[in-house]
């Protein structure tokens, strides 16, 4: 009888967390860590099927972000103390640290996740942000060089607060990346090593 | 400016010392047969591919990025792109005989830099354009087809005993500027794609491309 009152209270309990910029805000505030699984796909005109990558990423408040690709190329990048790097193995054990191209548009993406998983979706002047019905929020870059490269970021948030449930970053209306979360955990204990030590 | 000189000179000794290996022509009842086997190292047909690359530049570290390319061997057209392993594409272009750039992020969008990727992705899958002109043994044992360029170099196929192969692209000096091989005899398989390869830029500005090869999809017509 018990268990029949929990399941619209909890429903409840879901609703509404994503009507405004100020609930996303407080519902993050009481988030300290996020980790998950990921599927990425790359679509492009071209491609006869997606590109696809798997993975997992981990978040600690206020900006620490470890995000590893398991396949089909291991790969970490981290966030720590605002500095970002990136570390790739393509031998069997060997992690090697990587600069090179892409890796400055990245430490813009990785601030700009943290800040998500912060709650901080309306926070970088460098998009104008549309909170939209349906849990759904459109990022579209202000300057018109950046619509080059991004057009705009969709983000698609869970039922359950705090839960992101998929990334679409929008390079042309065919051309983009998805990322899709799954077996998302909240406020789980990451030991700081995680962002700083590579194995 | 006697450094100066001292650097002319050895420019000068290279291109004076270069020139292509030998081969002790055959033309036994086997050359035709091996002829088309050097033909055979090439994907054949309408592919995508797509291969983890590791790029190691003459200066600064190596970087890893994921390259795609979409292929017809018999229209020798091509579709590639060049991303990072999370998704952001630094280089996109199109040949079809003349090389239509979509998209170069820096420092892809160099001068020359787009020719530069379409002639190592031609010689990396396409055969050579011309017919074999001399094919035979070397003083090594191995099987070279030799084929001429438009701009007077050659290509040389090379078959070795072990059933590994080599390619090795002359400029019109007989300078030798790129070789491509599978890393091992383990990256040969029967489907003719080698799971992995290495294409090394030789000279000065010599870089080294390591590829991996992720996905290959036969595509229809």
């Amino acid at each position: 009888m018990k268990i029949q009152w929990l399941v619209p209270v909890l429903a409840l309990s879901c609703v509404g967390w994503a009507d405004s910029w100020e609930q996303l805000k407080t519902t993050a505030s009481v988030i300290t860590s996020v980790q998950a699984e990921f599927v990425q796909e790359k679509h492009l005109p071209i491609l006869a099927k997606p590109l696809v990558s798997e993975g997992v990423f981990y978040y600690q408040a206020t900006r620490s972000l470890r995000w590893e690709y398991r396949w089909p190329v291991r790969s970490i990048l981290t966030m720590h103390d605002g500095h970002v790097r990136r570390f790739v193995s393509t031998d069997a054990d060997s992690f090697h640290e990587e600069s090179g191209p892409g890796l400055e548009a990245m430490q813009v993406v990785v601030e700009e996740i943290t800040h998500w998983l912060a709650g901080r979706f309306d926070d970088n002047p460098m998009f104008q942000s549309h909170l939209e019905p349906g849990k759904r929020i459109v990022l579209v870059p202000k300057d018109g060089a950046f619509q080059k490269f991004i057009q705009r970021i969709v983000l698609n948030l869970g039922q359950r607060p705090g839960v992101m449930q998929s990334v679409t970053i929008y390079e042309s209306e065919n051309a983009f990346t998805q990322l899709t979360f799954k077996n998302t955990v909240l406020n789980a204990k990451i030991e700081d090593t995680l962002f700083q030590e590579i194995p | 400016m006697k450094i100066v000189r001292l650097m002319l000179f050895m420019v000068l000794l290279l291109v004076a010392c270069t020139h292509l290996p030998e081969i002790r022509t055959r033309e036994d009842s086997t050359a035709a047969g091996r002829i088309a086997a050097c033909g055979a190292i090439f994907p054949h047909g309408q592919w995508q591919l797509v291969h983890a690359i590791e790029i190691f530049p003459p200066a600064g570290s190596k970087q890893t990025v994921l390259g795609i390319v979409q292929l017809s061997s018999e229209q020798r057209t091509f579709h590639c792109v060049l991303m990072t392993i999370e998704g952001l594409v630094l280089f996109e272009a199109d040949f079809d005989g003349a090389v239509t750039i979509q998209r170069a992020l820096p420092p892809l969008d160099k001068p020359g830099m787009a020719e530069g990727i379409v002639q190592d992705i031609s010689l990396l899958f396409f055969a050579p354009e011309q017919p074999c002109t001399a094919a035979g043994l070397s003083k090594d044992a191995a099987w070279i087809c030799r084929y001429p360029y438009a701009d007077q170099g050659q290509e040389d196929v090379v078959l070795q005993p072990d059933g590994l192969w080599e390619i090795r692209r002359y400029n019109q000096s007989h300078r030798l500027m790129r070789t491509i091989a599978p890393m091992a005899k383990e990256d040969l398989n029967a489907g003719g794609l080698p799971s992995r390869v290495v294409l090394k830029a030789h000279g000065l500005g010599g870089y080294e491309l390591r590829m991996s090869l992720i996905e290959a999809v036969p595509l229809e017509n």
